[in-house]
């Protein structure tokens, strides 16, 4: 799989998890090594997806890696 | 808040002798609508015996998964001041020596974007900036970036490691904390900055076991500088020391292992039996040093109550040889964090996971040798057990 691929992929799984489970950034480098991808190769991959701002850390007790949106908990700013 | 805007139970928190974070808020709220909120919604919090806080989130800036921890409250109507108050975590320099200089530039771009209000230093050791709004992040990281600041570590990532002075201004300094803080804080930028461990992971640098920085309670990885040959004894200076104190009371009998004794005229010690505790170091400055041959005790597991109580950290390697570039301690960092990846659960601290799996588990992976020192509770938990295959 090339790096390309490989970033769709995770930006993928990570768009059908938005809203219903919050995947930590190891789900996601465990759901890509049952693809075939080394876990250095999904970190890389993320790396580019946060760097481009595609994805987003969050954080809820633990960290996880989500598409950005507006926070439900957000407010306006004044 | 009442309604002509006073502060009636959070002025109870001026009086007395000792330092008011209400007084020190007040100055604040002259010049910051936050803080004037942030006082306002406090006593709101007090008489309804609840928080208006929501925590967590998506807010940070771009790139980085920690450093910036999002906070609202639940009534930005009423104060709107503190309708985002966010706080950012800045990456503090080893022992926390700042130039003014530098100080009051970071300051600067704090009364600028911020409420003005700090906390030096959080738990952790960062330099913690209290209190801005979604829109101002991306611009407080660039300017504090180009002063040669970095963000802190928040969330499920190694969280910036802190040490004690060390070696800049303290004589029981075993090991060049600041060096080894420095060093590790570099290595481990990916670590830091980019969240992919089951939890938070804290490394605290002490250079002698007084432990300054309170590594064993507060640090998954504690690096204690010790010694492994004898404490040097200057007899004269005991001698000097009796004049003034009862070295048998105060000294020897308090030796946690019993391995001193003082006859009235020469001071025995039986470094075999030593734990390094530091007591009579610090008692006879004078006349005792630590040995020669320096290095560091690498101790697991140490934390705050959060998901379950509260742990002291606990011996794995009783001396470490530490030398520049410390790879012989990154790569120990290195497999435990790769154990703890593989075996740990979300929210769970590595030294829970030894507590679940056992040490032996632990220390098949990382290669380290079982020894006696990491007994940590002698007869109730023998930590090293017969695995199947050594039985034959
Ligand atoms: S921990 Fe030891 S070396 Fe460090 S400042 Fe305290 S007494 Fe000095
Ligand atoms: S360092 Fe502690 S254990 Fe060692 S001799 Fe002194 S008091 Fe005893």
């Amino acid at each position: 799989m090339d790096a390309e691929e490989l970033q769709n992929k995770v930006y993928a799984l990570v768009e059908k998890s938005q809203g219903k489970k919050k995947l930590k950034p190891k789900d996601i480098s465990n759901a890509m090594e049952a693809e075939g991808a080394t876990q250095a190769e999904t970190k890389a991959a993320l790396r580019v997806l946060i760097d481009g701002g595609k994805l987003v850390y969050s954080y809820f007790g633990g960290t996880a890696v989500e598409i950005p949106h507006t926070e439900g908990s957000a407010n306006p700013q004044s | 808040m009442s309604k002509d805007g006073k502060t009636p139970m959070l002025d109870e928190l001026e009086k007395g002798a000792w330092p008011s974070f209400v007084k020190e808020i007040k100055k604040s709220a002259k010049k910051s609508n936050a803080a004037q909120d942030l006082l306002n919604i406090l006593e709101r919090s007090y008489r309804d015996k609840v928080t208006h806080w929501k925590h967590g989130g998506i807010v940070g800036v771009l790139g980085y998964g920690g450093g910036v921890i999002g906070r609202y409250c639940d009534l930005p109507e009423e104060y709107p001041g503190v309708a985002h108050f966010h706080t950012i975590r800045i990456n503090q320099p080893a022992g926390f020596y700042y130039t003014s200089t530098a100080l009051r530039e970071l300051m600067d771009i704090w009364d600028k974007y911020g409420s003005g209000l700090t906390n030096f230093h959080g738990s952790t050791g960062d330099l913690v900036l209290l209190g801005t709004q979604t829109d101002k992040l991306e611009a407080i990281f660039a300017e504090t970036t180009a002063k040669g600041w970095d963000l802190g570590g928040s969330g499920s990532c190694l969280r910036t490691p802190s040490c004690c002075a060390g070696m800049s201004r303290c004589e029981f300094a075993n090991i060049d904390t600041m060096e080894i803080c420095d060093t590790l804080t570099h290595k481990f930028q990916d670590e830091l900055h980019r969240p992919a461990f089951p939890y938070k992971f804290k490394i605290k640098v002490a250079g002698c076991a007084n432990d300054c920085v309170a590594a064993i309670a507060r640090a998954d990885m504690s690096i204690i500088g010790t010694w492994r040959d004898t404490i040097r004894i200057d007899q004269a200076e005991v001698k000097n020391y009796s004049k003034s104190m009862d070295i048998k009371t105060e000294v020897t009998d308090m030796c946690p292992t019993h391995c001193m004794n003082w006859d009235g005229s020469t001071l025995k010690i039986g470094d075999k039996d030593c734990n390094r505790c530091m007591h009579c170091i610090n008692l006879m400055p004078k006349a005792l040093r630590p040995g020669k041959e320096k290095g560091a005790t690498i101790m697991l597991g140490g934390k705050a109550p959060i998901v379950t109580g509260a742990l002291m950290s606990w011996v794995i390697v009783p001396f470490m040889k530490l030398e520049k570039p410390y790879d012989n301690l990154e790569d120990l960092i290195r497999k435990l964090w790769e154990w703890w990846d593989d075996h740990g659960k979300n929210r769970e601290r590595i030294g829970e996971l030894v507590d679940r799996l056992g040490m032996r588990s632990m220390l098949e992976s990382t290669g380290l040798p079982p020894v006696p020192q990491m007994v940590k509770a002698p007869r109730s938990n023998p930590y090293v057990f017969w695995s199947a295959e050594d039985v034959k």
